[in-house]
């Protein structure tokens, strides 16, 4: 972090989904990075397109940043909605599936969840997570990698709060039977 | 089972958050700059991006605009070329539909066989009056009364082909009028010119008046007599001697008039003719005194009618041309040598009516454009969404 963005509170990761008064540009930055990166990043399942598509979405949110009401909805719902279709650009692009995240090029320097989590049961996890469809993936995804509530999810995808929770119930489920019925360790097992 | 179904579900929704990817430092500190820097154009390239692509992030819009260096750079350079391409668009307008037309001043007017057929006093053009058989009545020249003559005004080519005796035998006059404007000096070598261009023409000047004296009251008037058969190239010569300020010609149908002439005087002959015979019979002194008188009288209606035939014929075969020399008023050859702000006004007026016109035929090219763009722009972003459902599964 630079001294600019050091010096603005850290906001709650919350506040900015709350309809109401304008954020700051940066706040939101601030508060969606990573989360963004990590949403970007499991969809596509390449670090370097990730970090491609990541920087694009806060660049073209920055230009767009005039554009926003906050009266339509959440900045971070807005924000994920243009990660989103950049990332669908990106898989438009491509055509074909990448590479599933390495496990070991996933570990940073000090992070939680490599002393948590045993890297055989984050590859296992991880790559149950590639067998499922880009839309099942998307939906956990902007979930759990990106933290967002269904409200927000509905803000990014255009979708229902309905339609969200019923599509991010029906992707836990075919999650799980991927975990159970190709091998990989049980849930208990990843979860331990 | 409802309960393990959920802490199942629990755990592994904590799996996947403890799971999730994070962005390597090195990639979060560069963003950071560029965050801080608000994205400058070459954000991109410092911040090592593109490298799984072809060379670059974003759509091929978003790198050209951080190649040009941004909106800043950009928006003036397409707004330069769009000014340039219209000045382009008006010199070529103007020099296409108004290069070859003459201007209406009275430099243009000076002269030449073209600018012949505008009237500068009535800024119409010449001649839009034809002569019309039908509606010209028997009258001495120049007589405005309709019930014994009309004045008719014709261009030069119709007088070329009514010159002395109108098409299909018809008799014609004509009278012209000529203004022109110089200096108080150049009066009398005006006055000069005159006379020689109508001593070229055969022509006779019946008289003249030159007046000396400072600009609005020196000045000269004529009366000349051209021979009809040389009135277009005498007009023409005499209104190039100084400038032009009004001309007009008026033509009169004579054939009338001319073929009553006529008739009475193939009448008194036959009278004459007639009462000489009677004579020749009449031997009774009284008689022969009453018919002697009234050969006399017929004589007489004859030489009338021969005179008036005489001047019908004159007019016909000469054209008188009233010429007035005039000094000072807003067309003296100085102030018409300079440019003023009445110019200037006529030239901005004018090219605000070249610019509408090229805006007008803009609009007319840019709308249907336009409207293609944006039904493209539709298609393609209808496209765009399709494709992004598909690639999210076919939805």
């Amino acid at each position: 972090m630079n001294g600019m963005l050091e010096a603005v509170p850290e906001p709650e990761a919350k506040s900015a989904a709350l309809p109401g008064p304008r954020p700051l540009f940066e706040d939101l930055y601030r508060g969606s990075r990573d989360d963004l990166y990590s949403y970007v990043a499991g969809l596509l399942r390449d670090r370097v397109a990730a970090e491609d598509v990541t920087a694009l979405a806060f660049e073209r949110a920055f230009r767009k940043w005039d554009r926003f009401d906050p009266r339509k909805g959440s900045a971070r719902g807005w924000l994920f909605g243009i990660a989103r279709n950049a990332a669908l650009d990106e898989l438009r692009k491509r055509k074909r599936e990448v590479p599933a995240i390495e496990p070991e090029e996933q570990q940073a320097p000090g992070s939680v969840a490599g002393t948590v989590i045993d890297r055989e049961r984050r590859a296992d996890l991880l790559a149950a997570l590639g067998t499922l469809s880009p839309a099942d993936r998307e939906m956990v995804a902007l979930k759990y990698f990106g933290g967002l509530t269904n409200v927000e999810i509905a803000e990014a995808t255009g979708y229902s709060s309905t339609n969200v929770g019923t599509r991010l119930s029906r992707a836990m489920t075919r999650l799980r039977s991927a975990l159970e019925t190709d091998g990989f360790a049980s849930n208990e097992e990843v979860a331990r | 089972m409802s309960h393990d179904l959920e802490s199942e579900s629990a755990d592994l929704a904590n799996a996947l958050r403890e799971s999730r990817p994070t962005p390597e430092p090195g990639f979060t500190e560069r963003l950071d700059q560029a965050v801080t820097d608000h994205f400058p154009p070459e954000w991109a390239d410092e911040a090592a991006l593109g490298k799984s692509g072809d060379g670059g992030i974003g759509t091929l819009a978003e790198r050209l605009r951080r190649r040009l260096g941004g909106r800043r750079a950009l928006l003036p350079a397409i707004a330069g070329f769009a000014g340039l391409l219209f000045v382009v668009a008006v010199t070529a307008f103007d020099s296409r539909w108004l290069g070859d037309e003459p201007r209406d001043d009275a430099r243009g007017m000076s002269g030449s066989a073209q600018e012949f057929s505008r009237s500068p006093s009535e800024g119409r053009p010449y001649g839009l009056l034809e002569s019309s058989p039908d509606t010209a009545g028997a009258t001495a020249p120049g007589d405005p009364n309709p019930a014994t003559g009309a004045g008719i005004r014709l261009g030069p080519e119709s007088l070329r082909a009514t010159a002395g005796t109108a098409g299909g035998g018809r008799d014609v006059a004509r009278e012209a009028e000529i203004t022109l404007g110089t200096d108080p000096d150049g009066v009398q070598d005006v006055a000069n010119e005159v006379v020689e261009v109508t001593d070229d023409h055969n022509g006779i000047v019946m008289n003249s008046n030159v007046t000396d004296g400072e600009a609005g009251k020196a000045g000269a008037n004529f009366r000349l007599l051209i021979p009809s058969a040389q009135i277009e190239s005498a007009v023409a010569d005499l209104s190039g001697i100084a400038d032009l300020r009004a001309r007009s010609q008026e033509l009169t149908d004579i054939t009338a008039p001319t073929n009553r002439a006529e008739e009475e005087i193939a009448d008194s002959k036959a009278k004459i003719q007639s009462l000489l015979g009677e004579l020749e019979e009449t031997y009774d002194d009284g008689e022969r005194a009453a018919i002697e008188q009234k050969i006399r009288w017929e004589r007489q209606e004859k030489r009338w009618a021969e005179a008036r035939l005489n001047k019908l014929e004159r007019r016909a075969d000469y054209t008188p041309v009233a010429l007035k020399v005039e000094t000072g008023g807003a067309s003296s050859s100085e102030e018409d040598s300079g440019w003023g702000f009445a110019d200037a006004l006529d030239d901005a007026g004018e090219l605000l009516g070249v610019a509408a016109g090229v805006v007008v035929l803009a609009l007319a090219v840019a709308i249907p454009i336009g409207i293609v763009v944006l039904v493209a722009l539709a298609l393609n972003r209808a496209w765009v969404r399709r494709s992004r459902r598909r690639v999210l599964g076919g939805e």
